[in-house]
């Protein structure tokens, strides 16, 4: 196992467990494509599993979880749509589980957690009307400004983020802090939206992600699935101030 | 429309994002943006390729790559 990946711990104390080890555990590849397809509203049944053949390792040759990660990168279909549901004033569905058969449209990155605005908040003059949206019109609701095509390939890049993190590396998440956040500020949304977006993301991501994961690695799992949760957020965050401080 | 118009119109990438992250490729190989030229292309396109991989699935990474070759010459 990595160095680095694997080092779990509650409140910053790390420690390497050996248990986060999963070697050839193909059931844990099945479920990660369960979940990948959940999370966009695919019936599983109804797609091809996608070839698995390629497994990632560190340097240190042990397998590292998800083992499978690469290959729910690939799995991410053109046409699906996403199901982890931005919550609304009705409380939200179970992550991972679409409301029937249709997932809803997701128009933020990450989805946005509903009406969460303070009073006070919503007097303030918006980022939104400072006419940053470009050639969407300054009439396009702010809901509007992610579009699904965008949604889905951060949803990937997010994807390729967690395996990289796994992995000990940080060159493609320095790509996407350094593009997709500024991007994101650009077109509407601030610092505040994506803290309130990426909470309530790894909120409903974390159910089913966990769940792919064998019992026995649950819990160290969820710790670093915690940590990667609260670093990636707090790092939006630091981007996301400072694009608005440059916008 | 300039070959980084191109560029970012072939690299397959959502429109919010690829200015963005095309310009930062070619910077990571040493190419500026705005004069970018076809030998520049293709002496970034690895780092365009392991960069588009990121946001894009397989099939559309390929396709995207093939054609940045084709602008690269």
């Amino acid at each position: 196992v990595g160095e680095h990946e694997h080092r779990v711990g509650a409140a910053g104390q790390q420690s390497v467990d050996p248990r986060l080890e999963v070697r050839d555990d193909a059931s844990v590849e099945r479920r990660l494509d369960d979940v990948e397809l959940r999370v966009r509203g695919a019936d599983r049944r109804d797609r091809a599993v996608p070839e698995r053949s390629s497994r990632t390792s560190t340097s240190s040759g042990g397998r590292v979880w998800p083992s499978s990660a690469s290959s729910v990168g690939r799995a991410s279909g053109q046409n699906r749509k996403w199901t982890i549901t931005a919550p609304t004033r009705t409380p939200p569905p179970l992550p991972g589980r679409p409301r029937g058969n249709r997932p809803p449209r997701l128009r933020r990155w990450p989805p946005d957690v509903g009406d969460h605005r303070s009073p006070a908040r919503s007097a303030r003059p918006d980022r939104r009307t400072r006419g940053r949206r470009h050639d969407r019109g300054p009439e396009a609701p702010a809901d509007e400004t992610i579009s699904e095509a965008a949604q889905e390939q951060f949803l990937h890049a997010f994807v390729e983020l967690l395996r990289e993190g796994l992995q000990g590396g940080s060159d493609q998440r320095e790509l996407v802090m350094e593009t997709a956040v500024p991007a994101i500020v650009s077109a509407g949304q601030t610092a505040l939206d994506l803290v309130a977006g990426h909470v309530a993301f790894f909120t409903a991501l974390s159910p089913p992600l966990l769940d792919a994961v064998p019992e026995r690695l649950r819990t160290d799992a969820a710790a670093w699935l915690a940590r990667y949760a609260a670093d990636y957020t707090r790092e939006v965050t630091e981007r996301a101030l400072a694009a608005e401080g440059s916008g | 429309m300039s070959l980084f118009d191109d560029i970012v119109a072939a690299s397959g990438l959502d429109e919010l994002v690829a200015p963005f992250t095309v310009s930062r490729l070619l910077l990571r190989a040493d190419v500026q943006p705005d004069q970018v030229r076809p030998e520049d292309l293709a002496r970034a396109l690895p780092e365009l390729e392991r960069g588009i991989r990121v946001y894009l699935g397989e099939g559309e990474a390929d396709a995207a790559v093939a054609r940045l070759r084709g602008l690269a010459g």
